[in-house]
């Protein structure tokens, strides 16, 4: 399936290398569900502004995530816990959990559409694009915003993420010099 | 539409469906306390396992195995089709992806859905599509997950688990889920020599939007997921027989479950036969979708639903028509099954009875 880009966003931000992620509340032990976010937020505000989505685009868009691995920071301070008879935080069951960031931008921004959370066979860009063109082929989404992740191994490294809205074409709107413009 | 010409299984109850329909119609829970790792210093301390340490490899290689044949794939056939694949998303997990794919003779590892509790669910509706709208004829969909040390203090943590070991979905007095072991795989088909366990007649998948750990009281996610699962497989709510629930038994998504079912089945949803059978086998995080699909076709074979085991007494918050005795048949030939996720994402299955 031919997509069109709609627009695309990268963390870090090429322009600004040494860019801190933005907090993310509840998610404060591993920059994955922060990376996640911030480069969906990045898209979404160069395509809407400002959250939420219009409602009648927030049903008919579509999350996608496929990354290379899981939150595996997260995952070592679960078994560090363990292992040392100490009690897990509480936030740690659901932030291991790759599909909690996304839940994350979809309340955020009205996203109601489809969400799928996949490791990435092969280069995460693909995979989310593979993704995205399958769940716009069910009819089920007008729109894509497709993240692909290739996260850190500690909290000091987030690792790298891009984000694409796509769709097949035809949800094209108005933007201005100014900036975006709500459809 | 996707054909279940094979399928396999791997529960508490032991290995194979003639188990797991065992288990169900005993309608007595697979729950023991846990052994495999120490609990003493948490809240609760059952589950439902199987015995020793399984090793998701070779489990789940096992399983897609078993699947295979059943379906008679021979080994061209089997070089031909692609796995999709339903587990947790550890650091390693896409390589082991790669790697069961080859060890069963699969044609490539295509992707692993990691959504949490609707990750079986997810795959399942990936794999239909493709063999619905693509050149695919046929796909593997294989799920697994086997109940950790790090897992059980990580749900016991957060207060979840029910601290008495008995998991009672939509009833009064429930306090939550009781982890359990679980693996399954599917051969879906377009067509096939194998009769069917069950057909993929639809599926729909929603993000709640709402909260990324709690449900929207009036389930908005899940009554999406199966308007669209409704929509695609050309149905109407009256023709579904029986909802194979997600319900944990935790208190606020039960009630958030109930008021979808009510209200996207209305105004049939409140007489459809509906139980989670999560009492029995345990909650299988990534694997509950593959289990349930068994549980569903099995219930089809049969002509029996399996029971709502634990139930105490009605909750207002819950009006549902609950299997409460055994020997209930289906309705009709369709069934819903349910999962939801950590995120609000939200998933519906509609099987048909071949």
């Amino acid at each position: 399936m031919e997509l069109t880009v709609e627009t695309r966003a990268q963390w870090p931000p090429p322009d600004d290398p040494a860019a801190r992620l933005p907090e993310v509340p509840r998610f404060d032990t591993s920059a994955f569900a922060p990376l996640l976010v911030a480069v969906g937020e990045r898209c979404l505000t160069d395509r809407y502004g400002t959250p939420p989505l219009p409602p009648d685009i927030g049903p008919r868009t579509a999350l996608v995530l496929a990354a290379t691995r899981g939150d595996t920071v997260t995952q070592t301070a679960i078994d560090d816990a363990v292992a040392e008879r100490r009690q897990v935080p509480k936030p740690l069951l659901f932030q291991n959990v790759p599909s909690t960031a996304l839940g994350h931008l979809s309340a955020v921004w009205g996203l109601t559409g489809p969400l799928v959370a996949t490791l990435a066979i092969g280069g995460p860009l693909a995979a989310a694009r593979g993704t995205a063109a399958r769940l716009l082929a069910t009819g089920d989404a007008d729109q894509v915003l497709a993240i692909a992740a290739d996260p850190g191994d500690g909290p000091g490294a987030p690792g790298t993420a891009w984000a694409h809205l796509f769709t097949t074409g035809s949800l094209r709107t108005p933007r201005t010099a100014d900036g975006p413009v709500r459809p | 539409m996707a054909r279940v010409t094979g399928l396999s299984v791997l529960t508490a109850y032991g290995r194979g469906p003639d188990a797991l329909w065992k288990g169900l119609t005993s309608a007595t829970p697979a729950t023991t306390p846990v052994t495999r790792f120490d609990t003493a210093r948490h809240r609760a301390h059952d589950a439902a396992t199987v015995p020793g340490t399984p090793d998701l490899f070779t489990e789940l290689t096992h399983l897609i195995g078993e699947a295979c044949d059943q379906a008679e794939l021979t080994a061209a056939d089997r070089a031909a089709t692609p796995l999709v694949l339903a587990l947790h998303a550890g650091p390693d997990t896409a390589a082991l992806a790669v790697e069961a794919a080859g060890a069963c003779g699969l044609r490539e590892a295509l992707t692993v859905h990691t959504a949490a509790c609707a990750a079986s669910n997810t795959a399942v509706a990936e794999a239909s599509h493709l063999i619905a709208t693509t050149a695919e004829r046929r796909a593997v969909v294989a799920g697994a997950s086997f109940v950790d040390a790090s897992m059980f203090a990580a749900f016991d943590s957060a207060g979840i688990l029910a601290p008495g070991g008995v998991c009672r979905p939509f009833s009064a007095g429930r306090d939550g889920p009781v982890l359990g072991d679980g693996a399954a795989a599917v051969v879906l088909e377009r067509t096939g020599t194998a009769p069917p366990w069950a057909v993929v007649r639809g599926w729909g998948n929603a993000a709640e939007a709402h909260h990324v750990c709690r449900p929207h009281p009036e389930g908005r996610g899940p009554a999406a997921a199966v308007a669209t699962a409704l929509r695609r497989a050309k149905l109407t709510g009256d023709r579904i027989g029986y909802v194979n629930a997600h319900a944990t038994a935790t208190p606020a998504f039960d009630a958030g479950e109930a008021a979808a079912i009510v209200s996207a089945l209305a105004p049939h949803g409140v007489r459809t036969p509906v139980s989670s059978t999560k009492a029995l086998h345990g909650h299988c995080l990534e694997a509950s979708g593959l289990v349930e699909l068994a549980v569903c076709a099995l219930a089809f074979r049969h002509g029996e639903l399996p029971v709502n085991a634990n139930h105490l007494g009605p909750d207002e918050d819950c009006p549902l028509d609950l299997v409460l005795d055994p020997g209930r048949a289906p309705r009709s030939r369709y069934a819903l099954s349910l999962n939801s996720g950590f995120g609000g994402v939200c998933t519906a299955l509609l099987l048909a009875m071949p």
